[in-house]
């Protein structure tokens, strides 16, 4: 990579309110360190610990998905292996995005997205009905949920925001994206404003006039 | 029989299982690679400790952000509990949430609609 291109890099993420950022190999460490920084991040802009809990959970659980089930694997020793991708957190105005994209086997790729197709256009309400039977329905094998499970908490938590983009690689393998976005409450039409914010709000408009 | 204890870290429970007084206490945030692995001496405790058929069995649930397979893992837990309670023995569960922690609570009263375990919710 020319200099050139950092600059470009940097402006991007820049404009794409992109607050952290990784793509390698997603060790347990490593997120769990990742997952430290996010929250730590967020509580010097946000205060508000329910979306602050959405994001770091959604991401936790992506970042698991990257390490468990990404086809790009990476040697970490003795006989454990960990999965590469690429985690992306960005906030803009009226919400937060989680993205995460790694290479799978296509094999695979047909049991997952018929599941995020079923997932599509749910309410909220849905999504959780949905993942209450399927964590019942679920018998897991050992040392995993069972395969997709992640993906129905996933969608139950940022309430239907959870879509996928799949680039075909050849036979064998594509590289699929999740999308995950997480509404601010702030910006929910269904959040009550308080009666106190609302008497903040004309305070400071009848100051400045 | 012994008492099972495990330290917390950053991403497992705190797990304190007193055969003694009976209370089964599970603390923290769980988040681990395989929570099936961390949860394995758990299972192994609870089993023999059942089988002792204790007077009063009280768990105490203390509860922040769980992965879906550690959450798997807790209801296995409860159900062991809960058929324990239908063979005949006496089990409480209390719930403990925080008032900004929306997740734990509706986890808990999700739990409390599909099980015959009396849950007490109490913030902590």
């Amino acid at each position: 990579m020319d200099r050139t291109s950092l600059y470009a890099h940097y402006q991007t993420m820049g404009q794409d309110g992109i607050v952290f950022m990784f793509k390698g190999s997603m060790s347990q460490a490593l997120l769990v360190k990742f997952g430290d920084m996010i929250r730590e991040d967020l509580f010097t802009t946000s205060k508000k610990m329910s979306e602050i809990r959405a994001v770091f959970s959604v991401f936790i659980e992506l970042a698991q998905n990257i390490n468990r089930y990404s086809a790009e694997r990476v040697e970490a020793g003795g006989e454990s292996e960990t999965g590469s991708g690429i985690i992306v957190v960005s906030e803009s105005e009226g919400r937060y995005t989680v993205a995460s994209g790694n290479k799978i086997e296509n094999s695979r790729l047909s049991y997952i997205v018929p599941r995020l197709e079923m997932m599509k256009g749910l309410s909220s309400e849905a999504l959780r009905k949905l993942y209450r039977e399927q964590i019942k329905a679920t018998a897991p094998p050992e040392g995993s949920v069972g395969a997709g499970l992640g993906l129905f908490d996933i969608a139950k938590k940022s309430g239907g925001g959870l879509n996928y983009l799949v680039h075909p690689i050849n036979e064998e393998f594509s590289f699929i994206e999740l999308f995950v976005e997480i509404r601010k409450e702030n910006s929910s039409l269904s959040q009550a404003i308080s009666s106190q914010d609302v008497i903040k709000g004309i305070e400071r408009g009848q100051t400045k006039d | 029989m012994d008492r099972l204890r495990i330290e917390r870290t950053k991403y497992t429970l705190e797990i304190d299982l007193d055969p003694v007084s009976g209370k089964l206490q599970l603390t923290g945030e769980s988040y681990p690679e395989n929570a099936r692995a961390f949860f394995a001496p758990v299972f192994s405790w609870l089993d023999q400790y059942l089988k002792t058929n204790p007077e009063n069995v009280n768990a105490e649930l203390s509860l922040d952000y769980l992965n879906t397979s550690s959450t798997k893992c807790l209801l296995d837990f409860l159900e062991v509990l809960e058929k324990f309670r239908s063979g005949g023995g006496t089990v409480n569960v209390t719930w403990f949430y925080s008032k900004d922690d929306e997740d734990t609570l509706t986890m808990g009263q999700d739990i409390a609609e599909d099980t015959e375990l009396p849950i007490q919710f109490v913030e902590r």
